[in-house]
């Protein structure tokens, strides 16, 4: 059990969202009924730092790298 | 409830949650799209009867929560946040997808707490049960204090067993509801010097989101002053608040959803395994273009079929009415003005109606969220959003649809800059006026026995055209300011069939919003070109058909050589013709004559006009085929010098021009009506032609020494 933030996973990893940023990011997730408990798996991500597509219970979502940084996730 | 209050419903939901297609279930065609007043978010509103009475439905944006991140999302909070609102409810109808239901409640519990009667509408019920999930709506409408009805997919559906449940739920209902959110004990003092910041007693819940939105919903300035000092006193962070109230909401919803949802856990992800192709690094940007390949294909072919029909029934009509009308301004307004400003106008319906009807497959399909996840780094270095990518790549064809397709990007400055770039990309109308220079500059020559050097010439004019989009997206992105956050975050629904209905709702609204809006300006535009064209101080025109009519006289030219000089010679008599010769000075440098003066002004309708007010005026007849256009121009020499007119600098700084310069009015006029402003195309027409001049004068001259 290790908490990183969802940027530092690579492609086929998961985990479990711990907690987000103060952020209107936060805010939005939240919103989407996203929230700290759920199990979530990178499923894969585009090159050069490009956008994550995040399996998150059992939706899909896309991600920027930097908002994927601002979600603190526990392996 | 009182029955004869109930006249507004409004339907909310969150995206994707299949609120639209009950919209066009429930109003059929009888509905009206416009906008929000003085901003770019689609208001679509409709009628139906409902126990003989009518009734106005309108259609939120989709909204995710009363907290919005985007345009889209303040608009529906502001019809359910004021009262004095056009669009304020009686009703609202929340659908929430069947599939997603646990997590679309939260945006119905804050209209709940809002005090709104609501019914809940659970959509796409079919598909939730063939993938083996159940759900126990009795169970659900007990947890939730609420009315709740189930609904088919999609155009399976019918109207009726909802009305019929409408009617019987509106006839017996209270609307004392639960709270889903208690506000906490902390925010006391500070609610309470809310309270009476208004003399309406709003309910709390009222008074509290009223707090948060304060900086830009339409209040008193009397009570926004009062909300301001209360939350300077309190210190209140609005931001912190939300986000406890979200998570407090969730945490009460979840566990009433799961008394009423049993999922079942096998039920693999057909979505998940398209995805694995579809959004794969290497085949996903390849499936894109592919597609994005066969939407311009599409827009290309088969759109000219009904562009040629339009043309040539507008010619026919043209004939006719002159046949018809008594010769003079009149019927020169109508066969000249009009009814080629109304031809201009329709021509592009094609083009717009088959780009959206396949945007919206795509869109219906779930598909473009995928595109987006695929680019939106890419474009985010130019200053784009992933959606941009269409409008990008549609410019291709022509920039209107183009830009059309940009309102699904919520981010202004995004948006703004995907609007202000796409023009670059060399549209199909600068085809005939690429093909016809080409010639000038390059040589025909065979290189490494496949391509030829024209060919890759005319290669280079679009690579070139992309190229310079991007870069003027990257600066725009360093020069423009934004006050809202860009996001991503974006849910990538599950791949489903089109609803026809919504697809074919979305052509409509895209045609209608073209003509009637863009429409006026481009037929008022076409008419003062029309008016230059036609009309000139009369001592010039007098004396241009005299000249003719003696040279006929005289024998020296006769029948058809003597209409074409007619038409050059009234052309250059012409307003237009001074106006030609009036910017002579200012183009001179760039290698152009006030001939080609009058072709730029007169391209301005639209590019492809260049050719044949070219023909015109050096009298080949604009009918001509365009090899004998070409040979006819290659032989004007300058009657001092005896050099030829069209040199290979000349033509190349031409061809540059039209590849920079913004000369479409159609295109401006769109623009106008998509940022809601005249500043916009002004300055983009300011920048586009400034470019073209600078890029141009810098080759000709060059190439000219």
């Amino acid at each position: 059990m290790r908490d990183c933030n969802l940027g530092d996973l690579k492609a086929g990893e998961a985990g479990c969202i711990k907690a987000f940023c103060e952020c209107e990011f936060a805010r939005k997730m939240l919103s989407m009924g996203i929230s700290p408990g759920q199990h979530l798996k990178v499923m894969r991500k585009m090159p050069l730092g490009g956008s994550l597509y995040v399996a998150v219970a059992d939706r899909a979502l896309a991600l920027r790298a930097s908002e994927a940084r601002q979600i603190t996730v526990t392996r | 409830m009182d029955q004869t209050l109930l006249t507004k419903i409004a339907l909310a939901g969150n995206p994707n949650s299949g609120k639209t297609s009950l919209f066009n279930l429930l109003t059929g065609s009888n509905q009206k799209v416009g906008n929000y007043p003085g901003v770019t978010v689609t208001r679509r509103t409709g009628r139906f009867k409902l126990a003989g009475r009518d009734l106005q439905l309108v259609d939120l944006p989709g909204t995710y929560s009363l907290y919005p991140n985007s345009l889209d999302e303040r608009i529906a909070c502001e019809v359910l946040l004021q009262p004095d609102h056009d669009d304020y409810p009686d009703l609202v109808l929340y659908v929430a997808d069947a599939n997603q239901l646990d997590r679309q409640l939260l945006f119905f519990s804050q209209i709940q707490d809002l005090g709104f009667p609501i019914v809940l509408v659970v959509s796409l019920i079919d598909t939730f049960e063939k993938a083996g999930h159940q759900v126990d709506l009795e169970k659900l409408a007990r947890e939730f204090d609420v009315p709740v009805f189930a609904i088919n997919s999609k155009s399976s559906s019918s109207q009726q067993p909802f009305l019929t449940f409408l009617e019987e739920k509106l006839s017996s209902r209270d609307p004392n509801k639960q709270n889903f959110y208690e506000i906490p004990a902390v925010y006391e003092p500070l609610l309470l010097e809310v309270a009476q910041s208004n003399d309406r007693g709003a309910s709390d819940y009222l008074d509290w989101v009223t707090l948060h939105h304060k900086d830009w919903l339409d209040l008193p300035v009397q009570q926004k002053e009062k909300l301001d000092q209360a939350a300077n006193t309190h210190s209140f962070e609005p931001l912190k608040a939300q986000i406890e109230e979200t998570l407090s909401r969730l945490q009460v919803l979840e566990p009433l959803a799961a008394k009423a949802i049993k999922r079942n856990p096998k039920s693999l992800s057909f979505s998940q395994r398209i995805d694995d192709v579809v959004t794969h690094t290497v085949w996903g940007p390849l499936i894109f273009v592919l597609l994005m390949l066969l939407v311009f294909q599409a827009i290309f072919a088969w759109a000219t079929y009904p562009m040629d029909a339009i043309e040539s029934s507008f010619a026919f009509l043209g004939n006719m009415l002159s046949d018809v009308l008594p010769n003079g301004w009149f019927a020169g307004l109508i066969t000249e003005g009009v009814l080629p400003g109304l031809s201009g106008v329709l021509i592009f319906v094609p083009q717009i109606a088959i780009l959206f009807f396949l945007i919206a497959i795509l869109e219906e399909t779930g598909y473009m969220a995928r595109a987006v996840y695929l680019f939106d780094h890419l474009l985010q270095r130019f200053g784009m959003n992933g959606r941009s990518i269409v409008a990008l790549i549609s410019g291709g064809a022509c920039a209107i649809p183009a830009i059309m397709t940009t309102r699904t990007i919520s981010n202004w400055k995004e948006r703004l800059i995907t609007i202000m770039v796409t023009p670059f990309i060399s549209c199909s109308a600068r085809i005939p006026v690429y093909t016809l220079l080409i010639a000038f500059v390059v040589p025909y020559k065979t290189v490494a026995g496949v391509f030829n050097t024209q060919g890759l010439a005319f290669a280079g004019l679009y690579v070139l055209s992309i190229v310079t989009a991007l870069v003027a997206g990257w600066i725009f992105k360093k020069i423009l300011k934004s006050n809202t956050p860009s996001m991503l975050a974006l849910e990538m629904p599950p791949y489903v069939w089109p609803d026809w209905r919504n697809v074919w709702s979305t052509i409509k609204s895209r045609v209608g919003a073209f003509i009637f809006e863009a429409g006026k300006i481009i037929l008022l535009i076409s008419m003062v070109l029309w008016f230059l064209a036609s009309y000139g101080p009369s001592s010039a025109m007098q004396e241009a058909e005299e000249s003719v009519s003696t040279m006929e006289l005289q024998g020296q030219i006769g029948g058809q050589e003597a209409k074409e000089l007619l038409a050059a010679r009234r052309l250059e008599a012409s307003y237009a013709g001074h106006l030609g010769k009036f910017i002579e000075p200012v183009i001179q440098p760039l290698g152009y004559d006030w001939k080609m003066g009058i072709g730029i002004i007169a391209a301005f309708a639209a590019r492809e006009v260049f050719v044949g007010t070219l023909a015109t005026i050096y009298s080949v007849g604009s009918e001509e085929d365009e090899f004998r256009i070409r040979s006819h121009l290659a032989s004007q020499r300058d009657p001092e010098t005896g050099a030829a007119v069209f040199n290979p600098a000349t033509a190349m700084s031409l061809l540059l021009f039209f590849v920079f310069a913004m000369q479409c009015m159609s295109t401006l006029a769109i623009v106008k009506e998509e940022t809601k402003s005249w500043k916009w195309p002004i300055i983009q027409f300011l920048l586009m032609t400034g470019l073209a001049y600078l890029v141009s004068l810098v080759v000709y001259q060059a190439m000219a020494s």
